[in-house]
């Protein structure tokens, strides 16, 4: 009986659900600790705050998980996230260094088209030039820092009390996308953050797509040899990830009411933090959406967290930098534990059998 | 019928002519063997017909009952000596992967497709497992039964049982019989010869980029192949089947270079191991799958942890050094070096440092010098990249750098995986030197051919056991060999019950 449950644990899915498992854990434990020690926690408003501030993340972070997989890297999500907002408000609101403005509709589109030029670069510099991706990125992060800085003349935007005003059909449509309130308060912007997570989880586990993904990233030799578009799907990952990267940012611009140069510096990082706690591997060929829901969720509730219990933002940094660390840690140590015991019985029972 | 046809294939990699108008007629209906010593244009052939490759000039035609196939390359299933799987999946998703059939829903072939393969291949029970945490042995397994579940009309298989035991790739055989007899093209590409004289009916000798001597029916032999592969490489070495100079065994009464008493492996892959590992002797590791041999044979070159009986505190080494190399060589050799930094590449600051306790490049290239002709490696200079050498030679190198070690023992797992026939014969003689000069060898083979070639003693393990030992200076023939294997492997299991005391501990 036994042996057959420890047969189990050597299975994949077992595994994953295990490991997921793990996470949740550690997030209930969290929670708890928290609310122990401030009853707030759990109230409407804090809850609404902490899913407000996982939307971005999230958003981004789903995106990047396929990246993840396929064994590159996106570095410049944070920058992207941040040209994206800001070549939609210059050219929307006037101010910067640009002569022109536009209507609010060309300018969101010109926001995208940006974000999806961006990680067109980055998929034929990695792809066309075989530059390694982690370079690649590097590069755009800088380049995308430089250019938002550029066009918008280091302004920052607030719609409402632009000068002109925009027509109020804008400034509501514009609201409307993310910051407008639905009942009980929740934004709109949380409707973005559930769909993308259905459609990225889709994506991932029930199609070809997300298959293949997961194959490339494990082999990417045999991949080739079985002649899977490896090419086609690395352009793919990296315009998926710019364009969630900036649709993130015109959505927090538009939560937020104003958006400014450098707000987006750390996000990258974060971003890949919250992939590799969700059990991602940098080497390509692992990681589940599930997974990385619960990284951004860990990450989020930690913010939270450390800030309602008054711990200063300097020591709220140390603190996510060792349990990034100290989570991946002790998933790599729990792995090999479950992994040698679900091998020792395949050896001594179904193994001898077969 | 199916019918593949080549006029005047060549194929050129800068001076070296690979493939020198090639010509080629095949039907299918029988198992066909493509024979050639090491450069000879076989992987070229294959890499031609898989579709990895576009030939110079000529052309490949493949003939179907209704008409010749526009992409050959799409009707070709190779299975490659090296599996080209996805370690991060499980073996399911393994079989899936290229063919998923549709773009929506959960990756799959037909179940019970995979099902009757998988059992038949005896893999079944791993359905689930990811392919990383599965042996050299599944992984090629599922190699195989990617191609099988392929519906081609030509089926290559490359080496397709150096992973695989006695009987195991008689199972595989069965099974390209029946591929065979189904219609389809079954070409099988090996350097051991006793594979084709099993399987084959018809026998293709390949030499310098052209079809030399063709051999049918009742007149494949090991010697007729043999005859046409060294034909013109007379002044070669054939493989020397004698046993060791009397004068390396008469070494056996003295004291064990190490001597195993009683140990078991943590993750109960083997247990209850008691042998001495002799001065000048090679020990050959018998068994198949999951019996625990391979396991033995890395616990004994340190590449695993092994425990005294008592399955808690590790089995201390002593004051012995041992060394070990991989079955495959894609983790035996350094891609990214020279022949000679990969024959430097295991050693210390002790034998490349100069007195400044920084690299000595001179030393290196002594060292790579020296090892190129101790070990017999054919290449031009030592700085060629290693990845120029054929596996035969790459293989002498990775054995070169292991002995530089100058460890007492040496574990290698198939010291002769995918290597021709003249390469055998040199790494045989280079064991036994190493053996000669009072080491242990231990090898882990699943060839009954090169136990018979190169060791002294046989250990047959079965279910975690040792189940017998074979002294080889008993055994006349290779049949008398196999036998006394094949009746070990199936014993029955002991019914002898273990001490109390040694009950496996629950897992916590």
């Amino acid at each position: 009986m036994t042996q057959s449950a420890l047969a189990l644990l050597g299975q994949q899915k077992v595994l994953n659900s295990l490991r997921t498992l793990g996470l949740a854990l550690a997030i209930v434990l969290i929670a708890v600790i928290v609310q122990s020690q401030r009853s707030a926690f759990l109230s409407p408003e804090n809850m609404l705050t902490l899913v407000r501030s996982m939307v971005a993340l999230g958003m981004v972070a789903f995106a990047q998980m396929l990246v993840i997989l396929l064994g590159e890297i996106d570095l410049s999500v944070g920058a992207v996230y941040g040209l994206a907002g800001t070549v939609t408000a210059t050219l929307w609101l006037g101010g910067g260094s640009l002569p022109f403005t536009t209507p609010l509709l060309v300018a969101l589109a010109a926001g995208l088209g940006i974000a999806l030029l961006t990680g067109l670069l980055n998929g034929f510099l990695t792809v066309r030039a075989g530059l390694p991706s982690f370079i690649t990125t590097l590069g755009m992060l800088n380049v995308a820092d430089g250019l938002s800085l550029l066009i918008s003349n280091a302004t920052t935007f607030t719609p409402a009390y632009n000068e002109p005003l925009p027509p109020a059909w804008e400034l509501s449509f514009f609201h409307g996308l993310g910051g407008a309130l639905m009942a009980y308060d929740i934004p709109v912007e949380t409707l973005w953050l559930v769909g993308a997570f259905i459609l990225f989880w889709i994506l991932r586990h029930r199609t070809v797509f997300g298959f293949r993904l997961m194959a490339m990233g494990g082999n990417a030799e045999a991949a080739r040899v079985a002649r899977l578009p490896l090419k086609k799907y690395k352009y793919v990952v990296f315009v998926l990830s710019a364009l969630m990267a900036g649709l993130a940012g015109i959505l927090d611009f538009s939560y937020v009411g104003s958006v400014g140069p450098t707000q987006s510096s750390s996000l990258s990082f974060q971003v890949i933090a919250a992939v590799v706690i969700g059990g991602a591997s940098l080497n390509g060929g692992r990681g589940t959406i599930m997974g990385t829901l619960l990284g951004v969720i860990l990450l989020a509730l930690l913010n939270n967290g450390l800030a309602l219990l008054g711990v200063s933002s300097f020591v709220q940094l140390l603190f996510i930098g060792l349990v990034t660390i100290g989570a991946v840690w002790l998933d790599l140590v729990s792995q090999k534990l479950i992994r040698s015991a679900g091998q020792r019985s395949v050896r001594s029972g179904t193994g001898a059998v077969a | 019928m199916i019918r593949l046809t080549g006029k005047g294939i060549t194929k050129r990699y800068g001076a070296t002519r690979a493939l020198d108008g090639l010509d080629l007629d095949i039907t299918s209906g029988s198992i066909i063997g493509i024979a050639g010593p090491n450069g000879a244009g076989k992987s070229t052939l294959m890499r031609m017909l898989a579709g990895e490759e576009k030939a110079d000039s000529g052309e490949i035609v493949l003939q179907r009952p209704d008409g010749p196939v526009a992409d050959v390359w799409q009707r070709v299933a190779v299975v490659h000596q090296e599996p080209h799987i996805w370690p991060n999946m499980t073996v399911e998703q393994n079989l899936a992967v290229g063919r998923e059939g549709r773009w929506f829903g959960r990756m799959a072939v037909d179940p019970a497709a995979a099902e009757a393969v998988l059992t038949r291949l005896g893999i079944a029970a791993f359905a689930h497992y990811e392919l990383a945490d599965l042996s050299l042995a599944v992984q090629q397994r599922v190699e195989i039964a990617r191609a099988m579940l392929s519906d081609a009309d030509v089926y290559l298989f490359d080496e397709p049982n150096s992973a695989l035991t006695e009987q195991e790739s008689e199972a595989l055989f069965t099974t390209m019989g029946e591929l065979a007899r189904d219609g389809r093209i079954v070409l099988l590409i090996t350097h051991r010869l006793n594979d084709f004289v099993r399987s084959c009916d018809r026998v293709l000798v390949l030499r310098d980029g052209r079809i030399s001597a063709e051999i049918n029916g009742a007149e494949i032999s090991e010697t007729a192949i043999a005859a046409h592969l060294t034909a013109s490489h007379a002044g070669e070495k054939k493989p020397d089947t004698a046993r060791a100079a009397p004068g390396a065994t008469s070494s056996r009464d003295g004291s064990p270079v190490w001597r195993l008493a009683r140990c078991a492996d943590r993750l109960d892959a083997f247990r209850d191991i008691s042998m001495d590992l002799m001065p000048g002797r090679i020990i050959a590791l018998s068994g198949v799958e999951g019996s625990g041999a391979r396991e033995l044979a890395q616990a004994i070159g340190a590449f695993r942890p092994m425990c005294e009986a008592d399955r808690k505190s590790l089995t201390p080494r002593g004051r012995t050094s041992v060394s070990y190399l991989a079955a495959s060589r894609r983790h035996t050799v350094f891609h990214n070096m020279s022949v000679g930094e990969n024959l430097a590449a295991r050693l210390g600051l002790g034998a490349l440092g100069g007195r400044s306790r920084l690299l000595d490049p001179g030393r290196l290239e002594a060292i790579a010098r020296e090892g190129i002709a101790r070990y017999r490696v054919k290449t031009g200079s030592p700085e060629h990249p290693i990845t120029s050498l054929s596996g035969g030679n790459q293989q002498k190198v990775v054995l070169g750098a292991s002995m530089e070690e100058n460890t007492d023992i040496i574990v290698i797992e198939e010291p002769t995986r995918g290597v021709d026939i003249s390469s055998k014969a040199d790494i045989y003689e280079l064991l036994r030197d190493f053996a000669a000069r009072g080491r242990s060898v231990i090898i882990f083979c699943t060839e009954v051919q090169e136990i018979f070639d190169v060791a002294d003693e046989v250990v047959v393990l079965s279910r975690g056991r040792i189940v017998g030992r074979i002294d080889m200076a008993e055994i006349a023939d290779i049949p008398t060999l196999g036998d006394r294997l094949a009746h070990y492997e199936s014993l029955p299991e002991t019914s002898a019950a273990r001490p109390a005391g040694e009950r496996l501990p629950s897992f916590a």
